[in-house]
């Protein structure tokens, strides 16, 4: 009871500082900062709340790097994506985890028209259209489950999947991927790349772990063969794409192809926690790195040694954050007899080992101090954190018991 | 009581301090200050203060897999003093320079060097080793050149697709065995893929030819005092696991007799000082990974005593020739000549190097590696004993005989001026020659340290004798012809030398092939990046940037993959 009360707290200040921002737009941050620092305490997981507050004010932070139109409110919703994800394994609702999948997106269709000074509608007109399919197929495909009629099972599964695959960036429907992330702008692309991923994945985790019924096993391959497909297409476009944009936004469909992988220990009580403990570190480093990158994009001044440990973390060099999440997604696949998805994910970590290390070559510069200079520095701090991931998997491991939804027939 | 300290961590951890001292003169102590401390941890250990030798420390749970951060056992202490005395002298020989990021580096690498030796369990070994890829990278990009850059970013993607297989390799294993330890291989070998991989990622660190160009590429690119650390720790940790994994592997025996002998080969065709010495670094590795293959009791000590030496002496001549290039801007042999007269104590601490890489009695080369050699003797295998005597001939050419000739000795007037190197240089260097020596009068120490009892006696008038021999023989052909050895201003790979044989089609044959491998060796990668390049740009051409193209695309998809869905749902 005490954390919904800290959260309905947590919403009231974003609103009262979103309002108030209409004035006096620090007051917007502010506002914000605070909203989601009382939202961690209400975190069902310190462990995993960490990470989200760290992003969260990041995000938050990155947002004075552009000259928004929409000054103030964008705090106010970068602060309510991040108020939701840190939510998201509080309740048990089916209800209340399918309308957090819906409230983490919504905010994106604004914050991707946002450039410097306007807003770009024809980018936010076709962003728009990628999501709201996604959201109706996904949430299709979550009804259908929650039902729980076995003839329809199969139709329900690939149809979550797919809703998945289309609202991360998993090919082969990441089209929207490249375009968008080299059109728009890298400062809200920071945040779609980073917290608006979080959100997505773990209600699908918790659903297929849910409604998991003898059928998902033999299901299951689909999810493998996207993964894998998403893996090579990922990172095989980055390779020869020269825009920094469109790099990342590849990269983007490569790390979600990994993610996605860790989908397959949902039949696997045993393996569960590792399985999360693996997609979470992944979407943190990725999210650190993304932050990184279009931070370094947008200020032309990050160090270079920062740049090349984001690299390092991407390509999953011990022991920063990236190397624990493909180790633990490695592990996992390994056990549950995956092999050979294991050994597709360990290749295409050599393949993209070039355009990961050509984006820190032309991206790092001279030290130079500034903001985005600042917050490259930060995310490399982040990626530091998992040094010892002990703590955080032990973290994980606590929250298996709230991992369950109530299906409700 | 504390339990241990990891001499490798004090590395480390230190090495982070280091950009916060303000002073100069507080700095440069404490650069010296960290081997030194890590050298006192590492005496306390062997004197049993933490348990004594062999004993395990520093026990991590980590999901599941118990991480041994600490096998102390003879082999790994061997190695551990010789990294940690290596690091002291390169310590002292880079006193002068003033990039901090640079000294943080090469802690990092010496201390994660460490950490590989130290390391008891496959995952502690694996996340140590990719810190010494990627800390050692710096030491080649703080030369700042665009050839450095480059041959960075080339020796870095060797490193990372090493670093990728040999963790492709250990969780195979681990999922077959359910262990992480890291124990001998050899009785597994050949039972699963995962073996080969493991073996693939440590000889790429070994450097042993195909896989070896990261090492003669880079290296010669590294700053001057960069180059010197990265002769000590990458190529004999892989040496160290090598007898750790695969001792008595008859494969790599092969793999290191030919090693020995196609790094000499390469070195003669050389004219950039540094570069020649790193093919030296291939060929010298080359006895040392064939030691562990032999795998006996002597051939082991051998390999191992042979790392100690040639961590010293090879550090040594890196630093007699970094010291040129630190004051001549200059490293090539045809831009420099005559260099005696300006910097002769660097001469002959260079010698010192050169003398115990050719293993001239009295100096520690000789100490070694006459027993890499006698054991394959003992063994009989003369092919590996043939290789590995020749090879030491082509070593004294080269390193004794060409290389001062070009650099410090030259009939024609010298190019450049030039004045001794900074007195912490010769300091350093100083340092190492004189441990050198001590070594190769006194090789007791160093036996003692042996991982088996040493029945080897170097000093006997067979060795001594023949080893003369073979070096005075080496000598008069070089002095008859010595004008051509002279450095060239390219390399130019006449194999006319290499195969005098009947028959204008064999030699054409062996010109375009070895013409064909020297071009695949300066792309220094593989060749598969254009076919990705392909598969990538048809990857991105249904990105035409229309919202009608990618939804035709994505509807397809979704109702194919509903269909499907729907069909398998009422078949299963």
């Amino acid at each position: 009871m005490n954390d919904l009360i800290l959260m309905t707290i947590a919403v009231v200040l974003l609103l009262l500082g979103s309002v108030v921002s209409y004035r006096y737009p620090r007051a917007g941050f502010f506002s914000a900062v605070a909203a989601v620092m009382t939202a961690f305490f209400a975190c069902a997981s310190p462990e995993y709340g960490i990470f989200i507050l760290l992003i969260g004010i990041l995000n938050l932070i990155s947002l004075d790097a552009i000259r928004s139109k929409i000054r103030g409110i964008d705090y106010g919703l970068v602060g309510f994506m991040v108020i939701v994800t840190m939510y998201i394994f509080n309740t048990a609702e089916l209800s209340l985890v399918l309308a957090s999948f819906v409230l983490v997106s919504v905010p994106t269709y604004i914050l991707v028209m946002m450039r410097e000074d306007e807003m770009d509608v024809e980018v936010g007109v076709k962003y728009i259209v990628f999501m709201v399919i996604a959201t109706v197929l996904f949430l299709t495909g979550a009804i259908i489950l929650a039902k729980g009629i076995e003839s329809l099972y199969v139709l329900g599964y690939v149809a979550l999947i797919l809703g998945l695959a289309l609202e991360l960036g998993i090919a082969p429907l990441h089209e929207w991927v490249p375009d968008i992330f080299a059109r728009a702008d890298p400062v809200p692309l920071s945040i779609i790349a980073s917290i608006a991923k979080i959100v997505p994945f773990v209600v699908a985790f918790r659903i297929l772990y849910s409604t998991a019924t003898e059928l998902t096993g033999a299901v299951m391959v689909f999810t493998a063969l996207l993964a894998a497909t998403s893996m090579f297409i990922g990172n095989i476009g980055a390779l020869t794409s020269r825009e920094h944009g469109r790099v990342l936004g590849y990269s983007t469909v490569a790390n979600m192809g990994y993610l996605m992988s860790s989908l397959l220990a949902v039949t696997e009580p045993e393996f569960l926690p590792l399985a999360l403990a693996g997609g979470l570190l992944l979407l943190f480093s990725n999210a650190c790195g993304k932050i990184g990158f279009f931070s370094a994009m947008k200020g032309e001044d990050a160090y270079s040694p920062f740049t090349y440990m984001l690299s390092f973390s991407f390509l999953g060099v011990p022991p920063l954050i990236g190397f624990w999440g493909k180790l633990f997604i490695a592990i996992t696949l390994i056990r549950i007899e995956y092999v050979w998805l294991a050994v597709i994910l360990l290749i295409n970590s050599a393949v993209s080992i070039p355009y990961y290390l050509r984006l820190a070559k032309e991206l790092g510069k001279a030290w130079h101090p500034s903001l985005t200079g600042f917050i490259v520095l930060a995310s490399v701090l982040i990626t530091l954190i998992t040094i010892a991931p002990n703590w955080f998997v032990d973290g994980i491991e606590a929250l298996m018991p709230l991992i369950l939804i109530e299906m409700g027939g | 009581m504390i339990e241990w300290i990891h001499p490798g961590l004090i590395l480390i951890f230190g090495s982070l301090f280091i950009p916060l001292i303000g002073n100069r003169r507080v700095k440069q102590a404490y650069f010296v200050i960290l081997p030194v401390l890590a050298l006192i941890d590492l005496i306390l250990i062997s004197k049993g203060f933490f348990g004594g030798v062999p004993s395990s420390h520093w026990s991590i749970d980590i999901v599941g897999y118990d991480l041994l951060l600490g096998r102390v056992d003879k082999l790994s202490m061997v190695f551990a003093y010789v990294f940690v005395i290596a690091a002291l002298c390169m310590n002292v020989y880079a006193l002068h320079i003033n990039r901090d990021w640079e000294h943080v580096s090469a802690m990092l690498y010496a201390g994660s060097g460490l950490g590989v030796v130290f390391a008891g369990d496959l995952f502690s070994l694996y996340i140590f080793w990719e810190i010494m890829a990627w800390s050692s990278l710096f030491l080649i990009w703080f030369r700042g050149t665009r050839s450095a850059l480059d041959a960075g970013f080339r020796y870095i993607m060797w490193h990372l697709t090493g670093g990728i297989l040999l963790l492709a390799g250990i969780l195979i294993h681990v999922q077959t065995t359910g262990s992480i330890e890291f124990v001998s291989f050899l009785d597994s070998w050949g039972s699963s893929m995962a073996y080969y991989l493991i073996l693939l990622g440590f000889i790429i660190n070994a450097a042993v030819p195909p896989l070896h160009p990261w090492l003669t590429d880079a290296y010669p690119e590294a700053t001057v005092t960069g180059a010197v650390y990265m002769t000590a720790f990458t190529t004999k940790s892989a040496v160290y696991v090598l007898i750790r994994g695969f001792a008595g592997l008859e494969l790599i025996m092969w793999l290191g007799a030919i090693m020995a002998m196609y790094g000499v080969i390469f070195a003669m065709l050389q004219n950039d000082g540094r570069r020649l010495l790193a093919y030296h670094i291939v060929s010298q590795v080359g006895y040392m990974v064939c030691g562990a293959g032999m795998g006996t009791a002597m051939a082991i000590n051998g390999a191992t005593a042979h790392a100690f030496c040639h961590i010293l002496y090879k550090a040594l001549l890196f630093m007699g020739m970094g010291a040129v290039l630190e004051v001549t801007g200059r490293s090539r042999f045809t831009e420099l000549g005559g260099l005696y007269r300006y910097m002769p104590r660097t001469f002959w601490l260079y010698m010192i190097g050169a003398f115990s890489i050719s293993g001239f009695p009295l100096f520690n080369g000789f100490v070694s590696k006459t027993m890499t050699v006698e054991a394959s003797a003992l063994i009989h295998q003369p092919i590996v004993w043939f290789l590995l005597e020749g090879a030491s001939i082509g070593t004294f050419f080269c390193i004794a005989l060409k290389l001062p000739r070009n650099v410090w000795f030259s009939e024609e007037k010298p190019v450049v001026e030039a004045k001794e190197p900074p007195i912490n240089m010769l300091a350093g260097m100083g340092m190492l020659a004189a441990l050198c020596i001590f070594l190769g009068i006194y090789p007791k120490p160093l036996y003692d340290l042996l991982p088996y009892p040493v029945e080897f006696v170097p000093y006997t008038s067979e060795h001594v004798l023949g080893i003369c021999q073979l070096l005075f023989f080496a000598f008069i052909p070089f002095w008859i012809m010595r004008e051509s050895f002279r450095g060239e201003e390219k390399i130019v790979l006449d194999t006319d030398w290499l195969v005098r044989i009947p028959g204008r089609r064999f030699i054409r044959f062996c010109e375009d092939t070895l013409i064909r491998y020297a071009e695949f060796d300066e792309k220094r990668f593989f060749v598969f990046p254009a076919l990705l390049e392909r598969l990538s740009k048809s990857i991105r051409a249904i990105q035409t940037g229309y919202l009608q193209d990618y939804l035709r695309i994505i509807f397809a998809i979704v109702i194919i993959s509903l269909i499907l869905a729907s069909i398998g749902g009422m078949l299963i």
